[in-house]
C-alpha cells in the first residue's frame, strides 16, 4: 500500500490530517511533522485499527524473541 | 490509514471561539442588552430599546459634564470581546482587505476604523497556559447589536480564510524544503482544501 499524508484544511481554520499505509507507532513522527510545517498545536490524536495491528505485530514478534 | 490527528495553527486561539458566541458573551456579561444577539424578534426590540436607552444616558451625562465626555460614558459605550485572532500579521491583513483605515500600530497593538467602528485590539500577557494570548477586541463607538454582530461575523470569517491561506501557504513552502512531493490537490466547494502528500 502506498504511504500518503492527506492533509486537509478547512475553511474555519482547522488543520486535518489521516496517514495512509503507515504502521504502528511510525505514524506519530508524522503528527510531528505537520506541527511544525503548520506551527500548529495537536488538539486531538486518533488511532485507526491499523495502528494496533501493529502493535500486536510488535508484541509477538517480541515475544518469539523470549520463548 | 493508521492515524488522524486534528491541529489548530497558532494563528487560532486554541480553544476555539465562534465570535457570535463571544459576543453573545459579552452581551450577558455587560449587561447591555441581558440577553443573547439575535435570538429572537422580541430580543431585536429590547436591543433596539436598550441602544435608545443609552443613547439617552449619554445625553443627560453630557449635559451633566457640560459637554464633555467623562470617564463615565466611555465606560457605557466601550466594549470588549474575546477574539480567535492571534497573529498580528494575519488580522492587519483582515483588517486592510475589510476596508480598514487610520491602521495604527504601537506595540504590538492595533487601532483602526471601519464601518463606522473604532477599534482597538490589543494582546494579554503571555501565561503558562497559553503562550500567544489572542487579542482581545475593545469597540470604543456606540452601535447597535445587530450590525455589531454581522461585523464580528464578518471579520471572524475573514480572518479564518486568512489563516487557512496562510497555513497552506506555509505546508506548501515547507513540504518542498523537505523535498515531499505533493500527489494531488483538491479544493472542494466550501473551500476546504486537501493535500495528498507521498511519504515513501
Amino acid at each position: 500500500m502506498k504511504k500518503q499524508l492527506k492533509i486537509t484544511l478547512l475553511p474555519n481554520g482547522e488543520i486535518k490530517m489521516e496517514t495512509k499505509g503507515v504502521k504502528g507507532k511510525k505514524c506519530l513522527k508524522y503528527a510531528e511533522l505537520l506541527e511544525k510545517l503548520a506551527d500548529a498545536k495537536i488538539e486531538k490524536q486518533e488511532f485507526t485499527s491499523e495502528y494496533y495491528e501493529q502493535e500486536v505485530e510488535e508484541i509477538q514478534q517480541q515475544q518469539n524473541l523470549y520463548e | 490509514m493508521s492515524i488522524s490527528v486534528v491541529a489548530t495553527p497558532f494563528l487560532l486561539l486554541p480553544a476555539f471561539i465562534s465570535m457570535a458566541q463571544a459576543a453573545a458573551v459579552a452581551v450577558g456579561v455587560t449587561g447591555a442588552a441581558g440577553v443573547a444577539v439575535n435570538e429572537n424578534v422580541g430580543n431585536l426590540v429590547k436591543n433596539e430599546q436598550e441602544y435608545i436607552k443609552m443613547n439617552e444616558e449619554i445625553k443627560r451625562l453630557l449635559a451633566k459634564n457640560d459637554g464633555k465626555v467623562s470617564q463615565e460614558i466611555i465606560d457605557l459605550i466601550c466594549r470588549e470581546f474575546e477574539t480567535v485572532f492571534v497573529d498580528m500579521g494575519v488580522l492587519l491583513k483582515t483588517l486592510e482587505e475589510h476596508g480598514a483605515q487610520n491602521i495604527y500600530v504601537e506595540n504590538g497593538n492595533i487601532s483602526c476604523e471601519m464601518e463606522g467602528f473604532m477599534l482597538e485590539f490589543y494582546k494579554g500577557e503571555p501565561t503558562q497556559e497559553m503562550a500567544f494570548p489572542p487579542y482581545r477586541m475593545k469597540i470604543t463607538t456606540r452601535c447597535d447589536e445587530n450590525s455589531l454582530e454581522t461585523f464580528i461575523e464578518d471579520i471572524n470569517s475573514e480572518y479564518t480564510m486568512n489563516s487557512q491561506e496562510e497555513s497552506y501557504n506555509k505546508i506548501k513552502e515547507r513540504l518542498d524544503k523537505q523535498n515531499m512531493r505533493i500527489e494531488e490537490e483538491e479544493v472542494y466547494d466550501d473551500n476546504t482544501i486537501v493535500l495528498t502528500v507521498n511519504i515513501d
